[in-house]
């Protein structure tokens, strides 16, 4: 019980600090007023409104949340190393593994909870416009979530190793290679030896992100089976446990000098 | 059972693959009874607060033993019998003062209205009853300092570890912090910590521990190491003394007219002089050992550790 209430008081601090950092609030205003902003794409379009009004604000909601996941994300433990805020809390009852869970937990929460804003006001507009609110736009924002999490998880990890200069580094490289993973595979398969086993040791690795991407669905209200879209659940959490247990090793052994 | 006990603790830190590894605690070993002040003196790059980190678990030692109350630092039950206040802390500054204090009690079990209560008098208590609702990134060095002790009190700790906790106080603000100390100890809690300001140390401390590139200088209480034998150089006026004294037995300090005053190091160094003096037709006419000063007697063990090595 001990160890749950200081998961849930580390990731509430968490959630506390980048709430009331600045550069979160401009990032969230930048983001809000691109979603908004899909309205003048929406006017200037004659034919196809409500899918350009879906595919502009999720993306708003996407970028945003990619940005601020990368932001808070790839400094969450490094920083409060270097800054030796991390000294007073783990001198205080609180296991290593609960101080990276707290930490991923405030992350995510941080970020769903923006995007939800920012994900009702896209609905707001949607119904402005009379547009249909079908179960499509849900599944891609479910499929953006899903994204940050694992992503929040792999950044935390980085964090606990490496800069923020590097995590920033390593998790762009992980977004951008899990999104390209299919068409990677694709050209390793036809390598051999050596080259194809290590690209296909780097495909398993990766995460496939393109597993989250429901956009199409979204915009084309097209549904997926309730087994696929388990599955695709199950992936994230599998992924996002690998990654923070992975954390947790080497955050367990490390010494704070 | 011993508050503190540190048994032949080892660290080593890999620094670059030029220099190699250096030995930040050599052998160390020290015990802190309960009840007890103890304070940890050192230059600079000591051991201090390498030994301080494993004693709190943020860091492990390569080989010997750290105990607390009998039981390893690193378990959790263990870590609630402490209280942290690390060396130039700092703090989630976008938090007030009030909610980090609400924050780091929670972290150790503290719930509801006794947290708030002992939060607002511990905010009082350290000088911040007007700065709680402040957020923390608009307090002065000192301020950081004061919410830094009141969270390392807050949970009402059997042992007090403090690293340099009067670095970034002003006068006054020492002497408060001295107070609460002397308070801790009225309370029958245990007290460890490291500083650079000697007088503090001797006006508080029942016992202190000098170390040195990683091993213990000299340990015991304030007036033991200040009444051992070589701490206490003595002081021999003579008078009349015809022709020079070798200066390999004393080293003469002032002449005034006829007497002149000289400074003996030893007990043996002074039966000879006592000699020479005679032997030269002089007068005694007085002989008196001077008690030194903490700050000496430390710069003093300090150098004579540096020549040995």
């Amino acid at each position: 019980m001990t160890a749950i209430t200081n998961i849930v008081t580390i990731a509430a601090q968490t959630f506390t600090e980048a709430r009331r950092n600045r550069v979160f609030y401009s990032l969230f205003l930048f983001a809000l007023v691109v979603v908004l902003s899909s309205i003048i794409f929406t006017e200037v379009t004659s034919t196809t409104m409500d899918r350009v009004l879906k595919d502009t604000g999720l993306a708003a909601i996407n970028v945003f949340a990619l940005a601020l996941t990368i932001f808070a994300g790839v400094g969450i433990i490094n920083r409060e190393i270097d800054r030796r805020s991390i000294y007073t809390v783990l001198a205080k009852p609180v296991s290593r593994f609960g101080y990276i869970l707290g930490k991923w937990l405030g992350l995510v929460s941080i970020i769903l909870a923006t995007s939800t804003l920012m994900f009702l006001g896209l609905l707001v507009v949607m119904k402005i416009y009379k547009t249909d609110i079908q179960a499509g736009i849900f599944l891609g924002f479910l499929g953006i979530l899903l994204e940050v999490m694992v992503l929040g998880a792999v950044a935390v990890l980085c964090s606990t190793f490496t800069t923020s200069f590097i995590s920033a580094f390593i998790c762009a490289a992980v977004y951008f290679s899990g999104h390209l993973s299919t068409e990677f595979l694709r050209v390793v398969r036809k390598s051999e030896g050596a080259r194809r086993f290590i690209g296909e040791a780097v495909y398993y690795l990766v995460p496939n992100l393109e597993r989250f991407n429901f956009k199409y669905n979204a915009t084309y209200d097209v549904t997926v089976a309730s087994g696929t879209l388990l599955a695709v659940v199950l992936f994230g959490v599998a992924y996002a446990g690998a990654a923070l247990l992975a954390a947790v090793i080497v955050f367990q052994r490390r010494d704070f000098r | 059972m011993n508050a503190i006990e540190l048994r032949e603790l080892n660290k080593s830190f890999r620094l670059d693959l030029k220099v190699g590894r250096r030995q930040a605690l050599n052998s160390l070993s020290l015990t802190v009874q309960p009840g007890e002040i103890y304070g940890f003196l050192g230059p600079n790059g000591a051991g201090k607060t390498t030994s301080i980190k494993i004693l709190v678990s943020l860091l492990r030692a390569d080989s010997g033993t750290a105990t607390i109350f009998g039981l390893d630092p690193a378990r959790n039950e263990t870590r609630k019998r402490i209280g942290y206040l690390p060396e130039s802390p700092v703090f989630y500054d976008q938090l007030t003062g009030r909610e980090f204090l609400r924050f780091c009690g929670k972290l150790c079990g503290m719930r509801g209205p006794d947290l708030e209560t002992r939060s607002t008098r511990l905010l009082e208590e350290v000088g911040l009853g007007h700065a709680g609702d402040l957020q923390i990134r608009r307090y002065s060095k000192g301020m950081n300092q004061r919410v830094g002790i009141a969270q390392a009190l807050l949970h009402d700790p059997e042992l007090v570890i403090l690293d340099e906790p009067m670095s970034g106080l002003d006068p006054i603000g020492r002497a408060e912090v001295r107070d609460l100390i002397l308070g801790l100890k009225k309370r029958g809690k245990t007290v460890f910590f490291s500083t650079h300001i000697i007088p503090d140390v001797e006006m508080i401390c029942d016992r202190i521990g000098l170390i040195n590139r990683g091993r213990m200088v000299s340990e015991g209480s304030v007036s033991e190491l200040l009444d051992t034998r070589e701490a206490r150089p003595i002081e021999v006026l003579v008078e009349n003394v015809t022709g020079a004294i070798d200066g390999a037995l004393a080293s003469e300090v002032s002449t005034i007219g006829a007497q002149t005053l000289y400074l003996v190091n030893s007990d043996e160094a002074l039966h000879r002089f006592v000699a020479a003096v005679l032997e030269r037709r002089g007068r005694l006419v007085s002989v008196t050992p001077r008690r030194e000063g903490l700050e000496n007697l430390v710069v003093r063990l300090l150098e004579q550790d540096r020549v040995a090595a």
